[in-house]
């Protein structure tokens, strides 16, 4: 038995026994039952309760973790459509755009080709018109002068000679305008 | 001494029985029965009542760690086994985790036997009949005599033998210093699980003689009067059940108390920089 001094208190009463008195026995019993009973207890039950908390911590947080990232994932596939929605409606504009453009284009040009095919076609009209005025004019011209030529042979035959028939014609004829087309329109 | 009827049936009560039994076999001496109350005795036909309940105690603990163990569906604790993870998760971050660092997994299963049998001993020692066993200095010095080893093994696991001595020479310190600070620091390793030794003891023991010095008033008062001894029964009783309840929070506490700072000095070996 080992005496503290010091926590002698108020034990004189009690036939000198001190709670302070330490019981070498006891202790040494009790030492040995902990040490047992901690070992048993470490390999039993702490160890295997608290690798059960850690598995379940660990299932957590992988949860949480899994979430995290499909939420992630979410997140950016979404902002993944949302930039090709509008690189779509940027490009849909464009096209109509273009096309429009386009088809304006091609009314201009239709239009243009479509003038000038027309004036060209008035063009050959015209000249066509003017031709054909001169062949008629040329024709009617000969046939004015046959037609002069017959009347007046019908007229001078009884009284002139050949000679003064033929100056007479080409008196006539001298006096005649020049042949020429028609202004054009 | 005549007994008296009266204080008798005033201590019906189980403690104040226990109490007065011990009462009028001690020669009705209070001091002697608060005595008789708190120290150690023969039980049952075993030498040492407080070495029955210690092991009672361990055995009830690890008893109700399997029992919470079964608790466990898909990971998930049920009904006892939450209350139990609940105090192994608070030793396990808060007190291992914190003061011990990154090594505090290979002590988590020390401190938290620690914490679950001071909490379970104190408890069984609020029962009828039953003895606080981490009332005795013995018990208390055994529990504080493993800290000591699990402090020392901190540090020496760490360090080596020669390290973990050299370590505790705080750094920077003048050679001249050396002859006073040895000793110290020395007397220091002993200190540390000392404290936890009487603390726990103290505590353990203060309420039991409160309790029991409430109790012994009655027959004491009613030796002297009947009308006295009925007056102070209701105080007594109402003040030794306040400290009833008051016991359950110090046994809350001073199982903190002492896996806390064991976490801490077994920290301080282990970080001997901090």
């Amino acid at each position: 038995m080992i005496n503290f001094p010091l926590f002698h208190l108020a034990t004189a009463e009690a036939g000198g026994k001190s709670f302070t008195d330490v019981d070498f026995v006891l202790f040494v019993a009790t030492l040995v039952l902990f040490g047992l009973f901690a070992a048993l207890l470490a390999k039993f039950g702490w160890r295997p309760l608290l690798r059960i908390i850690e598995e379940r911590e660990k299932n957590v947080r992988d949860a949480v973790e899994g979430a995290q990232k499909a939420n992630a994932d979410a997140e950016a596939l979404l902002e993944q459509h949302r930039v090709l929605m509008r690189d779509a409606t940027r490009e849909r504009e464009q096209i109509l755009k273009k096309a429009i453009e386009e088809a304006e284009h091609v009314r201009d040009e239709i239009v243009t080709q479509a003038r000038t095919e027309g004036e060209h076609a008035l063009e050959r009209a015209r000249v066509e018109i003017a031709r054909e005025t001169n062949l008629a004019l040329s024709e009617i011209r000969d046939q004015v002068a046959d037609l002069a030529v017959l009347a007046a042979s019908r007229i001078v035959t009884s009284s002139l000679t050949p000679e003064a028939q033929r100056k007479l014609v080409d008196d006539f004829i001298t006096t005649l305008p020049p042949l020429q087309a028609p202004d054009r329109p | 001494m005549k007994s008296l009827p009266f204080f008798v049936s005033a201590a019906g009560q189980a403690a104040a029985s226990h109490a007065v039994e011990e009462h009028a076999a001690a020669g009705q001496n209070p001091a002697a029965v608060i005595m008789h109350h708190a120290s150690d005795h023969a039980i049952w036909g075993l030498p040492s009542r407080h070495l029955a309940f210690f092991a009672l105690a361990a055995l009830l603990v690890i008893f109700i760690v399997r029992l919470a163990m079964r608790g466990y569906r898909k990971g998930i604790p049920h009904g006892l086994a939450a209350f139990v993870e609940m105090l192994v998760l608070f030793v396990r971050d808060e007190i291992a985790e914190k003061n011990i660092g990154h090594d505090s997994r290979k002590f988590t299963p020390l401190l938290c036997s620690f914490f679950f049998f001071i909490l379970v001993a104190a408890f069984l020692g609020l029962m009828p009949f039953a003895a606080t066993s981490t009332g005795n200095i013995a018990v208390t010095m055994a529990l504080a005599t493993v800290s000591f080893f699990a402090q020392q093994y901190a540090g020496i696991s760490r360090f080596g033998l020669a390290g973990h001595f050299k370590n505790l020479i705080p750094a920077g310190l003048p050679f001249w210093m050396l002859p006073v600070m040895i000793p110290i620091e020395i007397l220091g390793l002993f200190t540390k699980p000392f404290a936890l030794m009487v603390r726990l003891f103290a505590n353990m023991l203060a309420g039991h003689i409160v309790i029991t010095t409430l109790l012994v008033l009655i027959p004491m008062m009613a030796r002297t009067s009947a009308l006295f001894g009925a007056a102070i029964a209701p105080v007594s009783l109402g003040l030794s059940l306040f400290i009833m309840l008051l016991e359950i929070l110090v046994a809350f506490i001073q199982a903190f108390i002492f896996t806390l700072l064991s976490a801490i000095f077994i920290g301080m070996f282990a970080h001997p920089a901090h």
